[in-house]
Formats: C-alpha cells, sequence, structure tokens
C-alpha cells in the first residue's frame, strides 16, 4: 500500500515538474531582426511522404535566398507547425503563429479545407499565404482574395488540362472514382470539364466516390469493371492512389481499361509503389525529373540529391515546395520590404525561373500558371523508378480559365 | 444496369473478403470482451504493428519465403507485445469502471502509434504480394484477384480454428465457462489471471494476423489502425458484445451490404454500416446474438 | 446552521476572489503577453462548457454518448448557416442553434435511451452521429460539404478582428450562465433522481416516470449546451468544417471528460483545459506529443482513477480531516 503511494507521490511531482517545464517557454532571444516564415502543414501522418519534401523545397528556396545575404541582411526563418489534417488545429496554428510570433509570412497546407480555414484567417489579418500543396480550385479561385497565392498549380488547371489530354483519344464511354473530399471533386469536375469541352459527346457510364482513406476497394472495383467503361478517371490524392492503384493492380485493371490519373506520374508515387507502380497507365504531374532534359532541370535533381537525398525530386512535394519559396523570395526582393502590401504587389504577375522554365503568378487571382505533364507510365533502364513516355506537356495558357471566368465565380459565390 | 449472375458472384465474393478481413478483427476485440469484459480499443494498433512487422518481414525474409514467413512471424511478435501489455497494463484495471479501461486502451493507441513512428519512421510503405498470390481469374468476363481468395481462406480457416478451440478443446470450455462466470472458474482452482494473459495473446495474435494478412492490398501509414477500429468496433457491438458468431455474422451482412450497395447506392457507402447498426441496435438492444447479462 | 453560514461565506470569499481574476484575465494576457493566448483561454472555455455538458449525461446520466460532437457540430453548423444565407439577427441564429441541437438531442435520444448496455449505447449514439457528419459531408450545395465554411459573418459587436475581449466576455457571460444552470440542475431533485437512476438502473418506474423519460430528459439537455458550446466554437474560430461533426470529437470529450473526473461537476472542465493546454504546448516542443499524451492518460488510469478532479477532490478531504483532528 505504502509503495502504491510512493509511486502515486513520485508519479504527481514528476507531472508537476514537467508541467513547470512546459509552461515556463524560454524568451526569444532577439538580435538582427529574421524575417518570420510560418509553414503550417501535416507533418505527421500519411501526407509526410509530400510534406516533407515540401518543407525541404520551401528550406532550398529559403537557403538560397539567405545565402545572397537575405533582405539587407536579413534572413528568413522558417517556423513548422503540423496541422495533423484538421481544420481547426491549424487555424489554432496559424493564429498562434501570427498573434505570438509575429511572423511574416504564412505558407504551406495540403487538405484543402485546411487550406481554406487557414487562407480565411490570413485575410482577416491581412498576411500573405502561399499555398504549397492543396489543389482545391477555390482557393484562388471563387475563395480567392488579395492575400492568398499558390505557387503550386491548382485542381483547375491540372484538371481541365487531363481532360484536354484525354481529349487527343479515342475513348467515348468513361468512368470517374474519386476519394470523397474536396480535391477528388474538384479534380473529376475540371477533368470532365475539360474532356466535355473538347471533345463533344462523351459519356460518363458511372461514378463512384469512396470514402477518404478507405482501405478496402474491391467492391468498388468489380462494380466499377462491370459498367464496361472503355476509359477510367482516378480523381485520388496522391496518397489515396497508392491504396488504389495496389488494389487495381490485382484485377489488371490498367491491362484492361486505360486508366487516367493525375498525380500518378509523381516520383513519390513510384518511389512508394515501387513494383506495384502499374505500367501502361496515363499518368501526369506539375514537375518531372526526367524531363525536360535541360541544364537547369538536370542542376536541380544534382542539388536535391546532393543536399536533401533525393535524386529523384517530386513534382508535389519538393518542386513545388521550391516554387513557393521562389515567388515568396524573389518578390521579397524585388519590394525590398516584407511589408504585406509592397510584396503582393511585387508578386503579382510576378515570373520565375524553374528547372522547367518560367512560371508567372497571375495577378488576377494569385494561382501560379504552371504546365502539366501527361504521359504513359514505363520502366527504363536508366531509372530504378517507372517513369513516363510520350510525355505531352500542356502549357498553362492553352486551359487555365480567364481572368474573366474566375471574377464571375467569386461574384456569383459573394451572391449566394 | 444489366445485372448478369456472374458479376452478382464477383460482387458477392468481395463482400464475402471484406467481410472475412473484419471477422478477422472483430473475433480478437469480442473475445476480449467475453471473457475480460474489456472493449479493446487498441486493437487496430496491434492490426498496425501486424502490418509493419510484415513489411519488415517480408523484405528480410528473401525470396518466396518472405511473404509466408511474415504471415507466421507477424502475429506471433504482436501477440508477445500483447502479452507484454496484458501483464503490465490491463491487468490493474479489470475491475475498474469500463471508462477507464477505455481510456487506458485508447492511450495505449497513441503510445503504439508514435512507437511505431519511432520505429519504421513516418512514410508511407506497401508490401508486395508473392508471385503466387498475383493475377485473377475471371468469371465470364469479370476478373477477380486470387489474394481475395485467399483472404477468404484464411477467414473460413480462423473460423473453424476458432470453433474447434472453442468447443473441442478443455482452453475452450474453460473460455466459455469464464465468460459467464468469472468468479466460479476462479474458485474451481483456474489461474484466472493467466488464462486473461493467454485469451489477450490470442486475440492480439489474431489482430496482427489481420494485420500481416491486408497489408499486401493497402498502404501503410500511421493511423492505419484509426481507419478500422470504428468499423471493426460496431461489427463487435452489432453481432453481440462477446459473440463470436454474432461478430460473424455481423461481419457477413456489413460486407454484402456495402458490396451490394455500392452496385446500387455508390455515393452513400459511407453511411450503409452506419445506418446497419442503428437499425439493428434499434431492434435488438443487445446485438444479434447477444444477451442482455453480456452487456 | 453555523457550517451553511460558514461555507456561504467561504463561498462568497471565493465569488470576490474569482469575478477580479476574470475581469482580468482577459486585459493580462492580451495587453500583456499575446493575444493568442486570449485566444487559448476562450478555447479552453468553449472545451470546458461542451464537456461539462457532455458530462451531464455521461457522469450524471450513465449514458455514455459517443455521439455528441453531432450536438456540438449541428449547433456550429446551424448558427453559420443561418448567418451566412440569411440575414438572421444574432440572437435568433444562435437560439435557432440550441434548439437545433437539442432537437437532433431528442430524435437521437428518444431512439437510444432505452438501450441499457453502455457500448450498445455507445454505438447507436455513434451511428446516429456519424449519419450527422455524413449529412453534412455529403450535402455540398447546402453544407459546402468538406470545404467548411469560413468568414463567418460575426457580427460587430462581438467580432475576433481586432480584440479578443470584446468575444472574451460574450463567452464568459453565456458558459458561466450554462453552467450555472447545469449546476442547477444536477442539484435538482431531478438532477439527484438521475444519478440514483444511475447507480441503480433496474428500477423501471420512478415515482410515476418512466426511467427512459428522466433519460431523455438529461440527454436533450446535454445536446442543448453542446450546442450552446457549438456556437461559441463557430464565432471563435470563424471557420468550421465537417471534421468537427466527426467520431474523433465525441472520442476527445470523453477524454477530457475522464481525465478530469466524470464525477466531480467542474472536472470535465479541468480535463478540458488540461488536453487543449497540453496539445498546444506539447505540439510546439515535439512531434511525438501523443506518445506525451497517451503516457499521461496511463499514468492517471492507473494511479488516478478518480480524474484530476478526484485527485483534487481526494487531497482536498485528506487535508480537511487533517486540520479536523
Amino acid at each position: 500500500m505504502s509503495f502504491q503511494k510512493k509511486i502515486k507521490s513520485l508519479v504527481l511531482f514528476a507531472g508537476l515538474i514537467l508541467a513547470l517545464a512546459v509552461t515556463i517557454t524560454p524568451g526569444n532571444a532577439s538580435g538582427e531582426k529574421p524575417i518570420k516564415l510560418g509553414l503550417i502543414d501535416a507533418y505527421t501522418g500519411a501526407a509526410t511522404a509530400f510534406t516533407k519534401p515540401a518543407l525541404n523545397g520551401w528550406k532550398m528556396a529559403v537557403d538560397e535566398f539567405n545565402a545572397k545575404g537575405g533582405l539587407n541582411g536579413r534572413k528568413i526563418e522558417i517556423l513548422t507547425r503540423d496541422s495533423k489534417f484538421k481544420a481547426d488545429e491549424s487555424t489554432g496554428h496559424a493564429r498562434e503563429l501570427i498573434l505570438k510570433e509575429g511572423v511574416d509570412f504564412l505558407g504551406g497546407t495540403t487538405s484543402s479545407s485546411v487550406a481554406l480555414a487557414v487562407s480565411e484567417f490570413a485575410r482577416k489579418k491581412k498576411k500573405i499565404f502561399m499555398v504549397s500543396i492543396s489543389r482545391s480550385h477555390r482557393i484562388t479561385g471563387e475563395k480567392g482574395h488579395k492575400y492568398i497565392f499558390r505557387g503550386c498549380p491548382s485542381a483547375d488547371i491540372e484538371g481541365l488540362a487531363g481532360g484536354y489530354y484525354a481529349s487527343t483519344m479515342p475513348f467515348k464511354k468513361w468512368y470517374i472514382i474519386g476519394e470523397d473530399y474536396e480535391y477528388g471533386h474538384s479534380i473529376a469536375d475540371n477533368f470532365w470539364k475539360g474532356l466535355t469541352k473538347y471533345k463533344p459527346g462523351v459519356k460518363k457510364v458511372g461514378e463512384a466516390w469512396p470514402k477518404l482513406r478507405e482501405t478496402d476497394y474491391t467492391s468498388y472495383l468489380t462494380a466499377m469493371m462491370a459498367k464496361k467503361p472503355e476509359a477510367i478517371y482516378a480523381a485520388f490524392g496522391a496518397s489515396g492512389l497508392i491504396p488504389f492503384f495496389k488494389q487495381a493492380g490485382l484485377f489488371g485493371l490498367v491491362d484492361k481499361v486505360p486508366v487516367f490519373a493525375f498525380g500518378l506520374g509523381d516520383s513519390v508515387l513510384s518511389k512508394v509503389l515501387k513494383e506495384s507502380m502499374p505500367l501502361g497507365a496515363y499518368a501526369a504531374t506539375n514537375y518531372l525529373y526526367f524531363y525536360p532534359e535541360t541544364p537547369a532541370n538536370k542542376a536541380f535533381v544534382q542539388k536535391c540529391k546532393e543536399k536533401y537525398n533525393d535524386p529523384y525530386p517530386s513534382g508535389i512535394g519538393i518542386f513545388g515546395g521550391y516554387s513557393c519559396g521562389k515567388f515568396l523570395t524573389e518578390a521579397i526582393l524585388k519590394a525590398q520590404s516584407t511589408k504585406t502590401e509592397k510584396v503582393i504587389k511585387a508578386l503579382e504577375g510576378l515570373t520565375i525561373n524553374t528547372p522547367i522554365g518560367p512560371i508567372t503568378m497571375r495577378a488576377c487571382d494569385h494561382q501560379a500558371q504552371t504546365p502539366a505533364f501527361w504521359g504513359k507510365t514505363t520502366k527504363v533502364p536508366e531509372y530504378p523508378l517507372a517513369t513516363m513516355k510520350d510525355i505531352f506537356m500542356t502549357p498553362p495558357e492553352k486551359v487555365v480559365p480567364s481572368c474573366a471566368e474566375i471574377n464571375a465565380a467569386r461574384k456569383a459565390a459573394k451572391a449566394r | 444496369m444489366d445485372f448478369d449472375a456472374s458479376m452478382l458472384f464477383v460482387q458477392f465474393i468481395s463482400g464475402l473478403s471484406r467481410a472475412m478481413i473484419l471477422f478477422l478483427m472483430a473475433s480478437g476485440m469480442t473475445i476480449i470482451f467475453g471473457v475480460m469484459r474489456v472493449i479493446n480499443f487498441a486493437h487496430g494498433a496491434f492490426y498496425m504493428i501486424g502490418a509493419y512487422m510484415a513489411f519488415t518481414l517480408s523484405s528480410v525474409l528473401t525470396g518466396p519465403l518472405g511473404f509466408w514467413g511474415a504471415l507466421l512471424i507477424a502475429p506471433t511478435i504482436v501477440c508477445a507485445i500483447g502479452g507484454l501489455v496484458e501483464v503490465v497494463l490491463l491487468r490493474r484495471i479489470y475491475e475498474k469502471e469500463h471508462l477507464l479501461q477505455i481510456l487506458l486502451t485508447y492511450a495505449l493507441i497513441f503510445v503504439i502509434n508514435d512507437g511505431i513512428k519511432l520505429s519504421w519512421g513516418g512514410e508511407m510503405k506497401i508490401v508486395t504480394l508473392p508471385e503466387v498470390l498475383t493475377g485473377y481469374v475471371t468469371f465470364s468476363g469479370h476478373p477477380f484477384p486470387i489474394y481475395y481468395f485467399f483472404i477468404i481462406t484464411v477467414g473460413v480457416l480462423v473460423a473453424v480454428l476458432l470453433w474447434l478451440l472453442l468447443s473441442k478443446t478443455r482452453f475452450g470450455k474453460l473460455l466459455r465457462a469464464s465468460a459467464e462466470h468469472k468468479d466460479m472458474v476462479g474458485l474451481l482452482g483456474y489461474n484466472v489471471g493467466g488464462l486473461f494473459t493467454l485469451v489477450f495473446i490470442m486475440a492480439t495474435w489474431l489482430a496482427g494476423l489481420s494485420g500481416a494478412v491486408i497489408a499486401p492490398t493497402v498502404r501503410l501509414s500511421l493511423g492505419m489502425g484509426m481507419d478500422v477500429i470504428i468499423e471493426c468496433f460496431i461489427v463487435v457491438i452489432v453481432g453481440g458484445l462477446g459473440n463470436i458468431w454474432g461478430a460473424l455474422l455481423a461481419a457477413l451482412i456489413a460486407g454484402q451490404i456495402y458490396a451490394f450497395g455500392i452496385l446500387i447506392l455508390p455515393n452513400f457507402a459511407m453511411a450503409f454500416l452506419f445506418i446497419l447498426a442503428a437499425l439493428i441496435i434499434i431492434f435488438r438492444p443487445y446485438g444479434l446474438l447477444g444477451r442482455a447479462t453480456q452487456a | 446552521m453555523q457550517e451553511v453560514k460558514k461555507s456561504s461565506a467561504s463561498a462568497w470569499l471565493v465569488w470576490l476572489i474569482l469575478i477580479p481574476i476574470f475581469l482580468a484575465i482577459p486585459f493580462v494576457l492580451e495587453k500583456g503577453i499575446s493575444q493568442y493566448y486570449l485566444y487559448l483561454a476562450i478555447k479552453v472555455m468553449v472545451w470546458a462548457l461542451f464537456a461539462m455538458s457532455f458530462n451531464l449525461a455521461l457522469g450524471y446520466g450513465g449514458m455514455m454518448s459517443f455521439g455528441h460532437a453531432a450536438f456540438f457540430g449541428i449547433g456550429a453548423y446551424t448558427c453559420s448557416l443561418l448567418l451566412i444565407k440569411t440575414s438572421c439577427p444574432l440572437v435568433l441564429a444562435f437560439a435557432a442553434a440550441t434548439f437545433a441541437a437539442a432537437a437532433a438531442g431528442l430524435i437521437i435520444g428518444y431512439l437510444s435511451v432505452r438501450i441499457k448496455g453502455i457500448f450498445f449505447f455507445a454505438t447507436i449514439t455513434l451511428s446516429f452521429a456519424q449519419l450527422a457528419y455524413i449529412l453534412v459531408f455529403k450535402w455540398r450545395s447546402f453544407t459546402f460539404g468538406d470545404d467548411g465554411i469560413q468568414g463567418i459573418p460575426v457580427p460587430e459587436m462581438i467580432s475576433t478582428d481586432e480584440t479578443y475581449i470584446k468575444y472574451y466576455f460574450f463567452a464568459l457571460v453565456i458558459t458561466v450562465i450554462c453552467i450555472y444552470l447545469l449546476w442547477k440542475t444536477v442539484r435538482s431533485p431531478f438532477g439527484l433522481m438521475l444519478r440514483s437512476l444511475r447507480e441503480n438502473p433496474e428500477r423501471a418506474v420512478f415515482f410515476g416516470m418512466k426511467v427512459e423519460n428522466y433519460r431523455l430528459i438529461a440527454f436533450v439537455i446535454s445536446a442543448f449546451f453542446s450546442g450552446v458550446a457549438g456556437v461559441l466554437y463557430a464565432f471563435l474560430e470563424t471557420a468550421i468544417a465537417p471534421d468537427i461533426l466527426f467520431w474523433s470529437m465525441s472520442g476527445e470529450v470523453i477524454l477530457m471528460s475522464v481525465l478530469g473526473g466524470m464525477h466531480v461537476f467542474l472536472g470535465p472542465a479541468i480535463g478540458a483545459a488540461i488536453m487543449v493546454l497540453l496539445n498546444t504546448f506539447i505540439t510546439s516542443y515535439t512531434e511525438y506529443w501523443p506518445l506525451c499524451l497517451g503516457i499521461t492518460l496511463i499514468l492517471i488510469v492507473l494511479f488516478f482513477p478518480g480524474g484530476v478532479a478526484g485527485l483534487i477532490h481526494e487531497r482536498y478531504t485528506i487535508w480537511r480531516k487533517k486540520k479536523a483532528t
């Protein structure tokens, strides 16, 4: 009994010490005031396959900026917070970063609903928020505003490019299967919009929306194949593509029906899926480490390999983060200031040089105008991972919604 | 839509394979409750350890042996961890309120989850299937993967073994007796504590097995245990707490409703299980095969 | 007689100390340290109200609801949708939201309260709550689906755009009123009856009133106040997503109640404060915060099964006894 009591008091004591240690936060030592960049993303859980490389991308751009002396000696300091994929967790962090840490800029987010929630808070606090992974077209579309920017592609650019690509093929009867969440619907809607625009007369023979993080797609797969579609569009988030194609592989789906999926072309997928990577599928992403074979791209791949031990950099991850970091740092230099209004001015219409060529931040909707690379997955001897052949690059100006369309969507959203 | 017989058959098998995975999980959870009166919310976490162990073992053990070795060894490691957890933690709370037991097993999820993160890292992982089990058979044009037949076989095998164990062995009789009258078993001179440890080991072995079996069809990631635990919990409850055959029945129903529901209302698959659970509990307040005394 | 006077005098003393503290908190936190801490204080308050409302069902009614996120979420969503889609005044939206939550409580409760086993009760409430979640998630045209609602038009009077002080007082007044009403409820003959029913659930009829009716009333009250907490949450965050109806939210509020101590009136509030603050502070120190939380919870279960408030209560009584002898 007395032993029990001893343990009790020991635990109690340890708990008190811990509580004290946690609550007494160390004060910040302030020397040369750094520029603070707060990144909120799902740094734990399944999404780390994308968020960690994206963070490396941000770091790479920030390191380049700091190495050149920053903004008159002021360097950028990155603070990271884990969103745990939850909207309220993320807005809590956004508050902490802005109100307590006094960050100058916000960035990050993978989940689109998280992006929308943080975006709203950034608008209220008049801080720039640079989205580096979230894709929903609403973020810079109908729910866009002055303070939000996106340095990675949006689902309308990617979806419409997919529709455009698919319209060059003979398939008429389509089945759409997607994860039931914002991104899945966003990319699927845009794909269908693009396909029907460029190829009237296509027909949807069915669609299905399994829940997010579904573990068993067999019943969906059997039901889908019973509809005998000529082609399938898989509207999954990049991490959802993995179990879907794993199970689809067991059915030999890709050998029977042409399957289209954005994100499947990303190197993260071939890294994780390895031998289970479907070959002969129509895949795409926003950046390929093996195409175009330009010196700039080769140099970027080399740098990723040396600095982050990442010889096959991904588009969703490191390239997206790097583009965002590049947009932000170049805008700061161009504005010669960290003042929100000045940096916004500098960002609007800013063109940066990326490993795949120049990318412009469109002034009217603050959306980076990115190309999409489609192709057929294949295996070549030069690389251990699956790559793509017959690459079809869709330039953004070919498919992107016009500023007038964006403005109309924003007006319609306000009127609701 | 044109329904043909072989397509309905394929849909039925897909529901059956889902049911078997659910049953593998739920059987362990329900045995634990039947004997110890504890709902083990960490059951999903043990399933996750099973899957991760299968990943490591199938890459360490070479050749075709890898997968089969993993299938055998992974659940064994999991049940060793399970035994440890029972001895160190669970046996201290059998006499306490249900809520404290829930809190403890809930807390275990956090600990195991982070333990896996510490040992395996946060990246997604996948397990490759051996050559023999890849591929599919075709039923008049409708393909169905061989591996799911394997899952069904494992499920049926486990059900048969459980039946033999419960009805034909001394251990099984003791188990059933302690589910009915716990104190009597103790009074008859049996070591109840040892029995509990054995039961927990057996149940976590089943969880580890389901993790290892499912591993080649999914992506392994942190939190994969949480994705299945609610479904498993509902199957256990709907079947009647502590009743293995109830869990089997509930899993079979849930699997078929899912498979055929998708055919008719693909958009509302999320809701099937919950509607089923609510209806069954309204009409049978103690589950399909449950009795009032066990709640 | 003496005893009563003494306790009421000490109660006055407690209030005399508490009121200035609560009045000073916003100014000290927002002006003195950082606005963020005031936000945290309000967050604690909202969660405390939610946990205490929930505990009316769990701790007093013996009903382990695994679906209280639904009432919280229905409150938050009803109010937000009314404010966004109509020009409905704040008071009306607030009232409508809480009544919507209570109505949901009535429907779910009506179907659930006669279920006796705690796990069966947990499952049926879980199922209904998940159906509510699926409804909000799927009905994109009306609820905006998993996009969630951003920029809830909070009236200027309590807006948090510039300062959290106004909203602090608004939330404080409402929370205090709700907690007072909850206190009155558990102290009333109804509350006493409810507790004795929890101890002795076999009794089918209690003074001519069916046991189910007692449980149902408690469940509806609990849902009503959870709805209030949901509205306060929506105004604080100004952005909501269907996550707040998901089962993990219900799980969190169970954790808070058990952690704080479900047999002590203020226990769940203490649990809520601990969870919110632990989550906030440990997260910024280590990415292994769930491990810390898990170990803390295990230690509490093994050594302080009455929860934190139970522990304080126990120490306090020991101290009183010592002083008396």
